[in-house]
């Protein structure tokens, strides 16, 4: 007895020590790590600094404030950070950040808008963060869950401006009564001698018109002479106001309506209402391009007052459930996320994997073209006597 | 040696006036809101570096704006078309506010307070109503007419064109903004001049020239100056009217380079100055008409009176009640029917009508909001802005004071620089200025900014009035011992109450409708309704329907508060039963 409680007495020494050796070995990377008894989440970490921090404030101007409204209260009440939306066009914020910025206040903590006036304005100026080093959940990062397999970046550094949304876009809309789609098929149909004088436009040079001109003036089969030609033999008629060219359009004034910009909403709402328009997203000869609207870009502001909510807000946002939400809540624009169910969207909005895209935004080499291409839309607009 | 008690010796001593201290804190307080804006948008425009780089001063933005081809051809367009509008508008309204004035009609000022209605419509909301009647090819009136006489295939009417942005102009602001002002200037009218020249063997017309147009001088004046300075200003009309047909004026080149990628702001700066050249005719000749002469109409044995024309009274009303229609009815029947259309100006679409913009309004919460905020910086505003202004008139006016060209100067001044470009000024003045910067964020800003906005009208308009009122009245109030406040308020204010009411409703108005100037001073919580117009007509909200309504809502808000003003401010006027 005694004998077998010695040999049992020894055996439990060596285990308790190797219990001991093997439990250090397991805990002593936590420890060393500060974290206590579990090791610290990054994700559990920030959103937790978010949350004192109590709101993230975003760039967005009104149109993106309201249709982006229904999202808001989903984030907030799953993470207990308020979202504080803006006003204003692009050029009205970009004004009121950059004198802010001068005067050494700092309001604000996420872009998210046309690209335009990020590019032109907030790159040049040293405004924004690289985005990548705020992307922190692994479904955000793991890039085999984005289209092409990357992030797809909208400035020529393609570090600043994130594309999280593209959509199918040749960036003009019809009447379908004057006009057989099936006989559009290029671009140059446009220049067709009968449509003279049945197109109309909205200033391309201007702001809130999007980034069609630049897509047009980059694109290989299209560029200046394409533009001049269109400008100056067709007796285009400008408007400024992006309802008048829909109204325009809906009436028969006109066949074409192009460069609608935000305004293709505009003429979807007119063709829900049963009024003969289309905005035309079928590939044609040259190619198909792939647009990104006004609210299908996000940016990250220097010197945010709060880094962490918006660091929080960034990757929700990307997230599946961030990008299920904005696509429910828009219903105009493909996420370039492709884990996610896209039936809220209709089919000629979707991205074909069959079908191969020009993506003029997401180009850095197009990108350096911004202001070139604004100035020859500009003096073709001049020579033609439109402006 | 001659003993000097102290208190002698401190009266020796050369203690300056009160007025210098007044005179240089007007100067002083003035010239930092008002010019400190225009000078920083006036340095940026010599700012010639690329975005992002070290500034760097040139004239190249001068040079490059006005090389600009099609610049003069903008130019002339615009004096154009304001000769045309202004060669009828002018004579129309002075017309008619002699005829409300001075005339016996029949509910005179139930019309003037329609003519005040017709200046709270929005411009764009007028414009559009017009056009959905005159478009060549879609418009109403013209369907109808080629309805009723097919032989005519092409409707007579194109708003689209030099005469129908004349029309719209006149169907706006043109005609409804004259009458405003220059009929309380009419109503302070001695009636005791008039029967003179009746008494003589005038008659009612010849006396209208030759004995009230004349002493009207300083009011007509003023009407056409503040007119004229705005020439640079006016863009909506032609935007929507002028740019199809390739009609440009000066101020769409401006409002182009405003919104070009990335925004010219120096050349569009430089544009805009030419305005000074405008001011540099106006201030010389405004103060060479009504230096020279008196024009005094209210005196303390002012007669109050109205002249009788008979039948014609009838037939002087119609028309003006004919015009009224024009004025207000498209643009409110555009206004009212296209807020309970599915889209306004379509009835081939199922359903035509339809509560959903109205619900979308009263449902958003940033509605209620903004008209709280409108309220506020309206309501400050129209009891403010007549008081600050009339004061001071007064001492341009009244007084001796050194320095008053200069006050005065400074004032026309701060009209160079349009609403569309004075935003960012006025951004960057509180942006930069220590004791102001706290206020930036909150409704302050813009409380400031809409109170100083009608400096222009306020000042000259009650310039105008003071020179119609007598000094003997201020001097027997003087003499029994009041001081100047209990006079300026017991004397002074009763007799300019219809003009200070005028300036109050004018300033209301002008608060509650503006955006350009303050649109960069406002966040999300201290959004006006002009602003959430602003927002719902925007090409990515698209929700113009819901802007006419949130405009509704402006004109009823202002016309309530005109009514109860003007109510109060009859009472306290010069009666003239």
């Amino acid at each position: 007895m005694k004998h077998k409680l010695k040999h049992g007495h020894g055996s439990k020494q060596q285990a308790s020590w190797k219990m001991g050796v093997l439990a250090w070995f397991l805990a002593g990377p936590v420890f060393l790590a500060g974290g206590g008894l579990a090791a610290a989440d990054p994700w559990d970490d920030t959103v937790a600094k978010g949350k004192e921090e109590g709101k993230v404030v975003i760039v967005m101007g009104g149109a993106a404030s309201r249709e982006f409204a229904p999202i808001f209260p989903v984030f907030e009440k799953k993470f207990g950070i308020q979202v504080i939306g803006s006003s204003g066009s692009g050029r009205e914020s970009a004004d009121r950040i950059l004198a802010e910025r001068r005067a050494g206040i700092h309001t604000a903590d996420l872009w998210y808008g046309g690209t335009a006036t990020m590019n032109t304005r907030l790159v040049p100026q040293k405004v924004l963060d690289p985005v990548e080093p705020e992307l922190i959940l692994p479904e955000v990062v793991d890039t085999s869950k984005w289209w092409g397999g990357k992030r797809w970046y909208g400035d020529h550094e393609s570090k600043y401006i994130l594309l999280f949304a593209a959509t199918p876009s040749n960036n003009f809309s019809v009447n379908t009564k004057l006009v057989d789609l099936n006989k559009i098929n290029s671009f140059f149909d446009l220049l067709d001698p009968k449509w003279k004088g049945k197109i109309v436009s909205r200033d391309p040079s201007s702001t809130g018109v999007g980034l069609t001109i630049l897509s047009w003036y980059a694109h290989p089969k299209l560029g200046k002479d394409f533009i001049r030609r269109l400008y100056t033999e067709m007796n285009v008629t400008l408007v400024r106001d992006f309802r008048q060219g829909a109204d325009w359009l809906a009436k028969g004034k006109f066949a074409f309506y192009i460069m609608p910009g935000r305004a293709r909403q505009d003429v979807e709402k007119l063709a829900q209402l049963g009024l003969p328009v289309q905005n035309v997203y079928k590939p044609l000869k040259e190619g198909a391009e792939l647009g990104v609207g006004g609210t299908s870009s996000a940016a990250v502001i220097n010197n945010r007052p709060h880094p962490y909510a918006a660091r929080v807000f960034l990757n929700w946002w990307l997230s599946r459930d961030g990008q299920i939400a904005f696509m429910n809540a828009g219903k105009e624009d493909d996420s370039m996320r492709i884990d996610i169910p896209k039936d809220v969207l209709e089919e000629r909005l979707r991205r074909k994997s069959n079908v191969e895209y020009i993506f003029s935004e997401a180009d850095p080499e197009i990108q350096k073209l911004f202001s070139e291409a604004f100035d020859y839309a500009s003096t073709v607009l001049k020579g033609a006597g439109l402006k | 040696m001659e003993q000097v008690e102290p208190r002698a010796l401190r009266a020796r001593l050369v203690w300056p006036d009160t007025s210098l201290y007044i005179m240089t804190a007007l100067l002083l307080v003035l010239g930092f809101y008002i010019v400190y804006p225009v000078l920083l948008i006036t340095i940026n425009s010599f700012n010639v570096a690329g975005i992002g780089a070290a500034s760097r001063f040139g004239v190249e933005n001068w040079r490059v704006a006005f090389q600009e081809p099609g610049v003069l051809g903008a130019l002339g367009n615009t004096l154009l078309l304001f000769a045309l509008y202004t060669s009828v508008s002018f004579p129309v309204a002075v017309f008619i506010a002699w005829t409300l004035a001075r005339v016996r009609l029949p509910f005179s000022y139930g019309l003037e307070f329609m003519f005040w209605v017709a200046f709270m419509i929005p411009p764009i909301s007028s414009t559009i109503g017009w056009m959905g009647l005159l478009d060549p090819d879609l418009g109403f009136i013209n369907i109808g007419i080629q309805r009723l006489f097919p032989s005519i295939v092409e409707g007579p009417f194109n708003v689209f064109s030099v005469p129908g942005i004349m029309w719209a102009h006149l169907m706006t602001r043109a005609i409804s903004s004259k009458v405003m002002l220059l009929t309380p200037a009419f109503r302070n009218m001695d009636s005791a001049m008039e029967e003179a020249s009746r008494v003589s063997g005038a008659s009612t017309l010849k006396t209208m020239i030759k004995v009230t147009l004349p002493v009207m001088v300083p009011a007509m004046v003023v009407v056409f100056a503040l007119n004229m300075v705005r020439l640079f200003e006016s863009f909506e009309i032609e935007q929507l009217l002028g740019v199809p047909f390739r009609f440009f004026v000066y101020s769409t080149k401006i409002l182009d380079l405003v919104q070009s990628e990335p925004p010219a702001y120096g050349q569009a700066t430089a544009l805009a100055s030419l305005t000074l050249g405008v001011i540099a005719f106006i201030i010389p000749l405004q103060r060479r008409l009504t230096e020279r002469r008196q024009f005094t109409t209210v005196t303390s044995k002012f007669k109050p009176g109205l002249i009788n024309i008979g039948t014609w009274r009838f037939v002087v009303f119609g028309l003006i009640v004919l015009l009224l229609v024009l004025l207000i009815a498209a643009p409110v029947f555009s206004l009212v029917l296209g807020s309970f259309m599915t889209r306004s100006g379509y009835f081939e679409v199922t359903p035509v009508l339809t509560l959903q913009h109205w619900k979308t309004v009263l449902a958003d919460n940033l509605f209620a909001e903004a008209f709280r905020n409108t309220f506020l910086l309206a309501g400050t505003t129209a009891i403010l802005s007549p008081l600050l202004f009339s004061m001071i008139a007064y001492v341009l006016v009244r007084t001796r004071w050194a320095g008053r060209s200069l006050l005065d100067s400074m004032i026309w001044f701060s009209a160079v620089i349009p609403g569309m470009l004075s935003g960012l000024g006025l951004l960057w003045m509180f942006l930069d200025t220590p004791f102001l910067k706290p206020l930036y964020g909150t409704l302050w800003p813009l409380v400031l900014v809409v109170i100083l906005q009608g400096k222009l009208t306020g000042v000259q308009l009650s310039k105008a009035v003071f020179l119609q009122v007598g000094e003997e009245m201020e001097e027997a109030s003087l003499l029994c011992g009041a001081g100047w406040l209990r006079t300026y308020f017991r004397v002074w204010l009763p007799l300019i109450m219809p003009t200070m009411v005028l300036l109050g409703t004018f300033h209301f108005v002008l608060a509650a409708s503006t955006t350009s100037s303050i649109i960069l001073l406002a966040t999300r919580g201290t959004m006006t309704l002009s602003i959430l117009a602003l927002e719902y007509a925007s090409p990515g909200v698209a929700l113009r329907e819901e802007a006419g309504i949130v405009s509704l809502f402006i004109v009823g808000l202002t016309v309530g508060v005109a009514l109860i003003a003007r109510a109060l401010g009859l009472r306290l006027g010069v009666q003239h039963n």
